[in-house]
């Protein structure tokens, strides 16, 4: 189910009366449950089968692992663990992609037989529940999470609905204790926390939800044709038309997603549950590494603390760190898609990465220079920093080697030729009317945090009028025919 | 919490009714990216050709056709009528007969419910589908249509945001084609055997009304992707072979088949669409030596 239905909007508020309704803390969590399976199964059938495979499986074998004191039956335990969750998604996500590489090569030995596609279905929001759940098994490994006693409890957490499909990625850390109070503190059986909707919650979830819709459907949606029209063929078109599309793409990307993720968080929190911020201004970055401390945070982090800091971080040599952030970008791109694109975009940040870490510590003195702490300082390291974030957007979103490698080098070797430009700035005035619109209320955030928390705070004929405003946007640009969010098909 | 409830509550209706206020008293939507056809046509002395078909049909470029014809036959002209499949028949012309028809027949225009009414299980837009039961007319609304052409309207500017048929003419990348797959209608519809398939008798009334007229029918299959194809049961290709060699012996109608013949090539929009753009004009190449061959005397 796409928030962006109509069916979610009665989805939605018929779960909220049910849990008002059912007052039994028990019943509440089977109907939160069952309604998160209801909306998976909307869009994708028997596919379900995966999610419920995939939750029993690590369900059972975290138990296991809690409860023995044998290290290297633990060890076989997670193995078959990661084995099952990185075997299922890398048979949807990667077996094509597998089977073109090895016909390629095939190829290149004059093997005259090819493999043929499975073409199989890519289960909505695989990446992100088997990440889910592989965090939650390596956290019982570790010893830093005591495993859930309850299948349904552990099943709420993996099919959580507004984060199921497209993020962010909870912990089972974070989202557990919130559904069973005190879980760290005591091994005794403990009262499920009810699920009661509070008015502080609830409007602040319906304007984080509002902004989210907003993003996605004016923004996002909006901006959505000048991107198609630039990169559905780049090849041609001069500097300035490659770098309009590019930021325009840079910001119909992060509305996406970024929207997903607001009316997700705002889902949860009108449910009661915190779901942790996924983005943070991350187009004010002023550096590689503070960028992916701003975007998709839940990734970011989840790829730090499950495979870089496992593949020894920056506690080794700094060639090996190198290596590491190069190794986790390269993995994080492909997690992404099973494309070479996402490939080449993933070693784009691993290596901005490596190299702001190599300038750092080849330079230790550049952390002293006052210039750079100034406005001005701050200002160039921002606009350098995005001018690299948006060089590597083109690769994410053009899928041709050919056209990526022509589009890349317009947008470093400027042709200093308007005409195209101008022209395509003529013929769509109104989504460059939107990209300057999504600058100045980024700016506006930027500089006013807590933005959306003091909107919700105001009186309630102001936050009423706002709202509206924004409801009435979003009737006005919809077009009857609901765009799918890019991320879902990550 | 109440008062919340009941402002949000107040805050879609208040939303909702402003726009159907809007729309009562604005003018209707122009069908974007559908021209209006008719009113293009007039009763002159041209010898016409016409395509029909479905939105595959619709796809060909009318204008890039008549330019390549005109040097070579400047008395005939090529009208795209395409979009309206069955419903066009030849009764249907408001203008002079045309000197012969290309139909646009798919695998698609043979396809028929298959057991998904009775799957209690598939509840795929449920929610959508109880709505558009209680109000059909909701399915063609589009808000955002008449909000830009209100916009245009008001300042005066055509080009201040482009017409959203880009789903139609850009080329569609290979992941963005390989996710359409799930969803296709590949996966709702079977063709059934010549006996027992209704349109069958629908494209045969068609071929009847011309005959009688003695209009040239020459019939295409559109292109499809190689996804597409692949994920096509076999026993629906077979059937459609049957029902159209049927017809095409029955008949004698000429058929050209276009189905597998862009399997390599990137120009779809989609996975049964042809992209309507400019490194994709093969398939209208295509058709307009079809035409060359069926008017050279």
């Amino acid at each position: 189910m796409l928030f962006n239905t109509v069916d979610f909007i009665i989805f939605f508020p018929i779960l909220l009366v049910s849990i008002v309704l059912i007052k039994n803390k028990k019943y509440q969590h089977i109907i939160l449950l069952f309604s998160s399976y209801f909306f998976f199964y909307f869009s994708s059938n028997y596919l379900i089968l995966l999610l419920i495979a995939s939750t029993i499986l690590d369900f059972y074998i975290a138990k296991k692992i809690w409860n023995t004191s044998d290290i290297a039956k633990k060890k076989i335990l997670l193995t078959i663990s990661l084995a099952g969750n990185l075997g299922l998604l890398g048979f949807f996500k990667y077996v094509d992609f597998a089977i073109l590489q090895f016909n390629f090569l095939g190829e290149q030995f004059n093997l005259t037989n090819e493999i043929p596609f499975l073409n199989l279905a890519l289960p909505i929001g695989i990446s992100f529940y088997t990440f889910q759940t592989i965090s939650y098994t390596v956290d019982v490994y570790r010893g830093k999470l005591q495993p859930s006693e309850s299948l349904k409890e552990f099943a709420l957490f993996v099919s959580f609905f507004p984060q199921l499909v497209a993020g962010p990625i909870v912990r089972a850390s974070e989202f557990l204790p919130q559904l069973r109070e005190k879980l760290t503190n005591s091994v005794e059986k403990y009262e499920l926390k009810s699920i009661i909707l509070r008015n502080s919650n609830l409007k602040l979830g319906i304007t984080i939800m509002a902004f989210g819709f907003l993003k996605k459907m004016f923004f996002a949606d909006n901006i959505a044709p000048l991107v198609n029209e630039i990169f559905s063929i780049p090849t041609g078109f001069d500097s300035f038309t490659i770098i309009l599309g590019t930021i325009a793409f840079g910001i119909q990307i992060y509305c996406d997603f970024s929207g997903y993720s607001d009316i997700a968080i705002g889902a949860a929190l009108i449910l009661g549950f915190k779901l942790p911020v996924n983005f943070n201004k991350p187009y004010f970055a002023t550096s590689p590494s503070d960028f992916w401390r701003r975007w998709h945070i839940s990734l970011s982090s989840w790829l730090r603390d499950y495979l870089y800091i496992p593949l020894g971080g920056s506690k080794k040599s700094h060639v090996q760190t190198y290596a590491n952030l190069a190794t986790v970008m390269f993995l994080g791109g492909l997690w992404h898609g099973a494309s070479w694109n996402f490939v080449i975009w993933g070693l784009l940040h691993g290596g901005y990465l490596a190299i702001h870490r190599l300038i750092v510590n080849k330079f230790p003195i550049l952390n002293e220079i006052q210039f750079f702490k100034t406005k001005t300082g701050k200002i160039i390291s921002i606009i350098v920093t995005q001018y690299f974030v948006f060089l590597a957007w083109i690769p994410f979103r053009v899928s041709d080697s050919n056209d990526i490698f022509y589009a890349m080098s317009k947008f470093v070797l400027l042709d200093f030729q308007f005409d195209e430009t101008t022209q395509i700035i003529f013929q769509n005035k109104f989504p460059i009317l939107l990209i300057i619109l999504f600058f100045v209320l980024h700016f506006i955030s930027y500089k006013k945090t807590n933005l959306i928390q003091n909107i919700s705070k105001l009186k309630l004929r102001w936050w009423f009028t706002i709202v509206t405003i924004i409801l009435t946007i979003i009737i006005f640009f919809y077009d009857g025919n609901p765009e799918e969010f890019i991320y879902f098909k990550f | 919490m109440k008062k919340i409830i009941f402002l949000i509550f107040v805050s879609f209706i208040f939303s909702f009714s402003l726009y159907f206020l809007f729309e009562t008293y604005s003018d209707p939507p122009n069908t974007i990216g559908i021209p209006e056809r008719y009113p293009t046509i007039l009763d002159d002395e041209t010898k016409k050709i016409v395509l029909i078909g479905t939105s595959q049909t619709y796809q060909l470029n009318a204008t890039r056709i008549n330019e390549n014809l005109g040097s070579i036959h400047s008395d005939f002209h090529v009208y795209n009528l395409a979009g309206y499949g069955y419903l066009l028949e030849a009764d249907d012309f408001k203008f002079k007969p045309p000197e012969m028809i290309l139909y646009g027949i798919s695998y698609r225009d043979f396809y028929t419910e298959k057991e998904k009414e009775d799957n209690i299980l598939d509840i795929n837009n449920l929610f959508t589908n109880i709505i558009l039961e209680i109000n059909p007319d909701l399915e063609n609304k589009n808000p955002k249509a008449l909000t830009l052409q209100t916009i245009r309207k008001i300042i005066g500017n055509k080009e201040f945001f482009p017409a959203p048929i880009d789903n139609i003419v850009n080329i569609a990348s290979d992941d963005k084609l390989r996710t359409q797959v799930y969803y296709s209608d590949v996966n709702f519809y079977k063709i059934t055997p010549y006996d027992e398939n209704p349109n069958v008798g629908k494209l045969e009334n068609i071929i009847k009304i011309n005959k009688d007229k003695k209009i040239k029918m020459i019939i295409f299959h559109p292109p499809f992707h190689k996804y597409y194809l692949d994920v096509l049961p076999d026993e629906n290709k077979e059937n459609f072979k049957n029902i159209m060699n049927t017809i095409s012996d029955k008949y004698d109608i000429e058929i050209y088949d276009l189905h597998e013949k862009y399997v390599d090539l990137n120009i779809m929009s989609d996975l049964v669409h042809v992209a309507y753009h400019p490194d994709a004009m093969i398939y209208t190449d295509d058709i307009t030596k079809i035409i060359l061959k069926e008017i050279e005397p």
